[in-house]
């Protein structure tokens, strides 16, 4: 009876929706009091810009079955098992451009009324679509798939930050593995694994970087990228790349096409509470901005 | 059924000589009735051959009038016995005839035992068929008549004065008084001849008794014929052995002129130890002593419904086969009554209960089945589905079992109503039941058991999706009833708990993230026909 049994490919119920497409990394969040949220018919689904940068603001439309319960810190992969179709992408240029917005789905019915309010954004992130490799909004080449990119997104051809002149072996493993060991009393700070470069980032691995300012030795493979710091945002050698390949994917890094540098993957992060939008799209930059707009250094 | 016993032709030599134009049998007549169920040293003991005389003398004494001081039996005796007994009877009939010239006697002797074409066997002693004619013929009896039942009849046709006949009707409507030879024999030179352990005698003993009791009455004059008792016997005897190893044909030889049926018997001036049953419709009866079990004392198919069997008075089983199913009454026939079994109450018993009860000559009842009904859910979300199921059954007495094909098939849009999907399966089940038939329905449980193909098709178009081709293993209690409705057909209700051991994927916000062995439980019903064969 087993062997009869275990022949054949396994069922699936009524449940059943496809292969996925995409499975986007998500997490939901509360500007206010999580409770507030309890008993709420709160759903996240994925909202489509067919206007792109040229249209006067954005237009935000659902993509069908795309949306999913959500409650204050879940984290989940919102699975898509349809591309958008070809009406939800930018004109002619063969990509699109969403974020993931929450509502009250009041009816029940999984898409958002008119008179469903719009409760929770993703301001800081956004996803971009190429149906086939193609040329993304910042001019870089895109492959084809689904991208969580920070927000804004510049959505205006830039050419890639130069690498660093002079390009040398700074002993810094650009982008390699590491950890913060925390000093003791009276001990210097070190950075286990980087060399004279620092260790970012706690989680996923770590990440090998040289600050900018910490000396005239530009590293060969390197690209200079502004990110997050403890003391704001802060100019950094990072590992330069070309595609998610030249990252440690497995590790959750994949490779930012207009900043041209390894970075760690972008989450779809919800914050419910929060409803005010900025354009997804930026001005062409001179600098590196990540996260929030805010613009780069370039070495000395 | 009949056992074979030893090669026994039965030889049923008829020999009347009569002289005028008697009907029937006179109030003066002597019976000897001859039983002896062992031959030569090298012969199979017979079991009934002494069974067959006694019963003989008792219809002939009870509706042929015949006075028991004039009725002999001689069983297990030998040859100089019988010689003398019939010298003696005639010597008897002798003085009869000379103090009443006006009505002489008649003779009806009866063999029943081993013989050859030459000579009766009698526990070792023989006695020639030509002494045996010369001491019937030579008889002063104005009657005389000569039934042999005995083994290997080919040389029957040897006897002298005997022509052999095509035809077996005895045709006597010649203007002057009747005198002549006619000769049966159960069975054609070479053939045996068979005694039955169910009829408890030989078969055409058995007949033929029953031929005299009022089967054989084709006419409805409440009188039967050496005529009508011969061609019941006939094909009867031919009718019982058919459904043996060995088939018997009796023939017929007559030397007979003059007119005058012989007339031995009347059923219906039964004695007062006996009553009457009217039979019913033409089929065959089998009559029991007592209850159903009981010693078989009559098989019976009369040539027309509404036939006439004389018995005692006593209580009966009679088995009646039509077609489609047994009809069973429970009679108490009392003397002098005539009992009409078409106004008695009966018991209808088809076929198919008959075999799990042990009952009749059937072992086993086939039957075709046509069933449509549903199943409960077994995959999360697709609810209860149709089936259609065909089925063949073979009802034993120990049980039923069954095969059946099961197919179903279902289209639904998904969970989330865009992802068309279509479900199909098709199984092969065991089943074994146990029946307990009620009055008016037949109730049963036990046991099904399945192996099911399973093919899932999607047909989203704007999606990924991949088809599946699985395998299940379906057990579950079965319980049905069954309302008959006639013509071998029932109405059949089944359902019972399921359970489906089948391969499931685990499913996380709609995409396959596992595998997991599943067994969900649930419930399946049918509603249809059967059709038993």
């Amino acid at each position: 009876m087993a062997s009869l049994v275990a022949c054949g490919d396994p069922l699936v119920d009524e449940t059943y929706r496809g292969e996925p497409v995409g499975a986007l990394p998500l997490e939901v969040s509360s500007a206010g009091d999580p409770s507030n949220y309890d008993g709420l018919p709160v759903r996240v689904a994925l909202f489509w810009s067919p206007g792109g940068p040229d249209s006067a603001q954005d237009t935000w439309v659902e993509q069908p079955q795309t949306s999913r319960a959500a409650q204050p810190l879940d984290r989940f992969d919102l699975l898509v098992f349809e591309v958008p179709p070809a009406d939800l992408l930018v004109g002619a240029t063969g990509y699109g451009l969403a974020r993931a917005l929450a509502y009250r789905d009041d009816d029940g019915d999984g898409l958002r009324s008119a008179d469903e309010p719009i409760i929770g954004i993703n301001g800081r992130s956004a996803l971009i679509y190429a149906p086939e490799p193609t040329v993304g909004p910042a001019g870089n080449p895109l492959p084809a798939g689904f991208h969580v990119v920070s927000a804004p997104v510049p959505c205006a051809p830039q050419p890639l930050p130069p690498g660093p002149p002079d390009p040398q072996d700074c002993g810094v493993p650009l982008g390699q593995a590491c950890r913060m060991q925390m000093p003791g009393p009276g001990e210097p700070a070190a950075d286990v694994g980087c060399g004279p470069g620092v260790c970012l980032g706690a989680g996923q691995g770590g990440y090998c970087a040289l600050a900018v300012s910490a000396g005239p030795c530009n590293p060969a493979g390197g690209r200079i990228a502004v990110v997050e710091g403890q003391m704001g945002p802060t100019p950094y050698f990072l590992k330069a790349c070309a595609a998610d390949g030249d990252c440690r994917v497995g590790e959750g890094y994949r490779c930012d096409h207009w900043r041209g540098v390894c970075l760690a993957a972008e989450r779809l992060t919800v914050v419910l509470g929060e409803t005010e939008l900025d354009r997804l799209c930026m001005p062409a930059m001179t600098g590196m901005g990540i996260g929030g707009g805010q613009g780069g250094m370039l070495p000395p | 059924m009949s056992a074979a016993r030893t090669a026994r032709a039965l030889l049923v030599a008829l020999v009347w000589l009569w002289a005028g134009a008697a009907l029937a049998l006179p109030e003066s007549t002597w019976v000897l009735a001859v039983g002896n169920n062992h031959g030569d040293a090298d012969e199979e003991p017979l079991l009934y051959a002494e069974r067959d005389a006694r019963e003989v003398v008792d219809v002939l004494r009870r509706l042929g009038g015949v006075s028991t001081r004039r009725a002999t039996v001689l069983v297990d005796e030998d040859a100089a016995t019988v010689r003398q007994t019939l010298v003696e009877l005639n010597a008897a009939i002798r003085a009869h005839n000379a103090r009443h010239p006006e009505r002489k006697g008649a003779l009806v002797v009866f063999y029943s035992g081993h013989a050859d074409a030459d000579a009766l066997h009698l526990g070792g002693t023989r006695l020639d068929f030509d002494e045996l004619r010369g001491l019937v013929e030579g008889s002063p009896a104005n009657l005389r008549l000569l039934v042999v039942d005995a083994c290997r009849s080919g040389g029957v046709s040897r006897v002298k004065g005997v022509k052999k006949a095509k035809a077996f009707n005895i045709d006597l409507k010649d203007n002057t008084a009747a005198e002549g030879v006619a000769i049966m024999t159960s069975s054609a030179a070479g053939e045996s001849s068979q005694e039955s352990d169910r009829l408890r005698g030989s078969f055409f003993s058995h007949h033929l008794i029953n031929a005299l009791r009022g089967a054989a009455d084709r006419n409805e004059d409440g009188r039967v014929t050496l005529t009508e008792a011969y061609a019941y016997t006939y094909e009867q005897t031919l009718r019982s052995t058919g459904r043996t190893l060995e088939v018997q044909h009796p023939t017929y030889a007559y030397d007979v002129k003059g007119r005058g049926e012989v007339i031995l018997s009347e059923p219906r001036r039964a004695d007062r130890r006996s009553g009457v049953l009217k039979l019913a419709d033409e089929s065959t009866y089998f009559i029991s002593e007592g209850h159903a079990g009981g010693p078989i004392v009559a098989e019976v198919s009369p040539p027309k419904a509404g036939a006439t069997v004389a018995l005692p008075a006593k209580t009966y089983f009679v088995q009646q086969r039509l077609p489609q199913e047994y009809r069973e009454y429970q009679v108490a026939l009392a003397a002098g009554q005539t009992l009409d079994l078409a106004e008695a109450p009966h018991k209808a018993v088809r076929y198919d209960r008959l075999v799990r009860r042990r009952g009749g000559t059937a072992r086993s009842i086939h039957g075709l089945s046509l069933l449509g009904g549903g199943r409960g859910e077994v995959l999360e979300g697709s609810g209860a589905t149709p089936h259609l199921v065909v089925g063949y059954s073979a009802d034993l007495h120990w049980g039923s079992v069954g095969v059946r094909l099961r197919g179903t098939q279902w289209a639904t849009a998904g969970a989330d109503g865009d992802s068309p999907r279509t479900q199909r399966e098709l199984g092969l089940g065991l089943t074994l039941q146990r029946f307990v038939d009620l009055e008016h329905f037949s109730v049963s449980f036990g046991l099904l058991m399945e192996g099911a193909y399973v093919g899932q098709r999607f047909e989203a178009a704007d999606r990924q999706t991949v088809d599946r081709d699985s395998y299940a293993v379906g057990i579950g209690a079965l319980f049905s009833a069954e309302r008959h409705l006639g013509g071998g057909l029932a109405l059949r209700l089944e359902g019972g708990p399921l359970t489906m051991v089948m391969q499931q994927a685990e499913l996380q916000a709609g995409a396959p993230v596992g595998e997991v062995l599943g067994s969900p439980l649930t419930w399946w019903g049918a509603l249809g026909v059967v059709w038993r064969l």
